[in-house]
């Protein structure tokens, strides 16, 4: 019996739905499993089912349309689906919001990726292209929090500045801190203007209205011209408070990605340029993997070892 | 009351805008008929609106700070670091007074704003979230460096059975602090609760209220098994409903030390907001017990 249990009862009824149902039905046996006294159980009697029924549905709204904004060509596809918008609220739920605020969107995008098994999908093939896009935009989000959780830690982020030198071919490489990489479907900016009509920021209050047409779905996704989507997390704004994260962006042709592996503080790019050659790698294909992680390591992506 | 009311200045009729985005506050003020001072709901960090801020007070007009990341009730503690930078943003700006809702912006360890629950969380109306709030606002005061005000927040529901005035009127006498009061706050709760804010009047210090909010808001309505009308949604791009002008007209004549009056009226028409100040003005001057404010209208006039 603790004004503590209340609070947690209360969170739990904002974001637990059945919870929530139950306790329109019957508030005190809804909260049998909290230890709450009979005031403390008096003061929950106060509250309006249909009230507290709306209050959630908007707050899930809210918090919809603040994590819209770092999956946005994710909640754009997965509203084109059967059942989508539903399942994307369904997932503010306890297990996202119980979080810190910094791991809230990344709780939320692992739950969406397990659910996607669950949803109907025109083919293996979509269902793989649209796990891909989720698993770039996460990576994503992932750095950013991890970038931002060091920052309000205390720790210093030492800004990585691009690197070149005379003997960089020789060099042993690893890729930077805070960068993640995907194989995605086509550009990640093409896909972008194809499957998001508006911004970001009114991005979920338009998708709640207008979930995107199966049809744009299925136009985009077949114009496929993969791509190794690699990006980095710098802080644009550092704050005490509330730091902000903004990504820096690279894309290279799908045949990079077996290239990574490499990128293991060992081998240097000449090493790895060697054993392509050795494999009967063309004169062109050696000269686009060069200046292609030259094109990494000036824009901080990669970083000698 | 150890707070000196009676230094702080008084601001009149302004209006509550985004810094960034239409109705330009600028333009606004510049506008004859336009408000006496500028009041945002900005971000923790002043660097990100310094600039916004100075061209509002190059215009002549004061601002005040309003943001919606201090949590002023439950049990968990806000972060030394954000009430620090708070204090910054405040003297930085010269805010006159730090008011905000009285009410949850995070959960557990996670300070940052009320965005990140969706927005505020309601505060229980008993005596533990009471004591609980008054150690918020103790904390709350013991860094930031101007009078604090706190403010009855929009609920759709309420929890407990405390009456709002009495733990509002309890929390300003125990904290020492001053109180601003939404008219559209108070008419949500009378929808929500089932009572009238004004039953327990008594209980109000209303020397204590300094500033007054009036602004839009829509209603929803309830389910038919409630049978209890319907719900108030705080929508600052709506029209003021006419509840909300009856509540204004009614608690005006109850608080003599009222120094602002603020229409928060982001994303309204600007042609909405200018008609809306003059209404506003009108009723200050016909209904309000402030002779400061009802004073510094006259002057304006």
């Amino acid at each position: 019996m603790s004004f503590e249990e209340q609070e947690r009862a209360l969170f739990d009824l904002l974001f637990d739905r059945s919870l929530r149902e139950n306790f329109c039905q019957d508030s005190t046996s809804a909260l049998a499993a909290y230890k709450l006294n009979g005031s403390e159980l008096n003061d929950f009697r106060e509250i309006r089912s249909d009230a507290i029924e709306l209050d959630a549905s908007m707050r899930t709204y809210l918090i919809l349309t603040h994590i819209c904004r770092q999956f946005p060509i994710t909640f754009s596809l997965v509203s084109s689906l059967q059942n989508g918008k539903n399942m994307l609220k369904e997932l503010i739920n306890l297990q996202t919001m119980r979080c810190h605020p910094t791991e809230r969107a990344t709780v939320f995008a692992t739950q969406l990726r397990q659910q996607m098994p669950t949803c109907k999908f025109d083919s293996d093939k979509e269902q793989t292209m649209i796990t891909a896009i989720l698993e770039a935009e996460l990576g994503m989000a992932w750095t950013s929090a991890a970038l931002k959780r060091q920052v309000l830690e205390g720790e210093s982020s030492t800004e990585t500045v691009g690197q070149q030198c005379a003997d960089w071919l020789d060099k042993p490489v690893k890729l930077a801190a805070y960068v993640s990489a995907a194989v995605i479907p086509q550009s990640y900016q093409k896909l972008k203007t194809s499957l998001c009509p508006c911004e970001d920021t009114n991005l979920w209050a338009h998708l709640s209205k207008t979930p995107l047409p199966a049809s744009i779905r299925r136009k985009t996704l077949a114009d496929e011209d993969p791509k190794l989507f690699i990006t980095r997390a710098y802080i644009s704004k550092m704050s005490r408070c509330d730091p902000t994260v903004n990504h820096q962006t690279a894309e290279l042709a799908e045949g990079f990605a077996p290239l990574f592996q490499h990128l293991n503080s060992s081998s240097s790019i000449g090493h790895i340029l060697e054993q392509l050659k050795q494999t009967g790698a063309s004169q062109q294909i050696l000269e686009g993997v060069q200046t292609g992680f030259q094109q990494l390591l000036t824009s901080a992506m990669l970083e000698f070892a | 009351m150890g707070i000196l009311i009676e230094q702080l200045p008084t601001l009149g009729i302004g209006a509550s805008l985004s810094l960034s985005s239409k109705p330009d506050p600028v333009a606004l003020v510049n506008t004859p008929g336009g408000p006496s001072f500028v009041e945002y709901a900005g971000l923790v960090d002043v660097d990100a609106v310094i600039d916004e801020v100075k061209r509002v007070r190059a215009a002549g007009v004061p601002v005040l700070f309003h943001p919606s990341y201090i949590n002023f009730c439950g049990s968990f503690a806000n972060s030394t670091v954000w009430l620090e930078e708070t204090a910054r943003h405040i003297e930085t700006v010269g805010s006159s007074w730090f008011a905000q809702d009285c009410a949850y912006c995070f959960w557990q360890e996670g300070a940052g704003y009320s965005t990140q629950v969706g927005y505020f969380i309601p505060p229980f109306f008993n005596q533990a979230s009471l004591d609980r709030a008054i150690e918020r606002v103790r904390e709350v005061q013991a860094i930031v460096p101007v009078p604090v005000a706190i403010e009855p927040p929009p609920v759709t529901f309420v929890a407990g059975t405390m009456a709002l005035f009495t733990f509002f009127g309890e929390l300003a006498k125990a904290t020492d602090c001053a109180i601003l009061l939404d008219m559209g706050h108070l008419v949500s709760y009378e929808m929500a609760s089932g009572k009238k804010v004004r039953d327990a009047l008594d209980e109000l210090p209303c020397d204590r209220v300094v500033e007054i909010h009036i602004a839009g808001g829509r209603l929803e309505k309830g389910n038919n098994e409630s049978n209890r009308g319907p719900i108030y949604i705080d929508a600052h791009e709506c029209m003021i409903l006419e509840e909300t002008w009856q509540m204004f007209d009614a608690m005006l004549p109850e608080l003599p030390n009222v120094k602002a009056v603020c229409y928060e009226c982001e994303g309204v028409n600007e042609d909405i907001v200018l008609t809306t100040l003059k209404k506003i003005r009108r009723i200050v001057k016909n209904k309000s017990a402030s002779q400061s404010l009802i004073s510094i209208l006259k002057d304006a006039a």
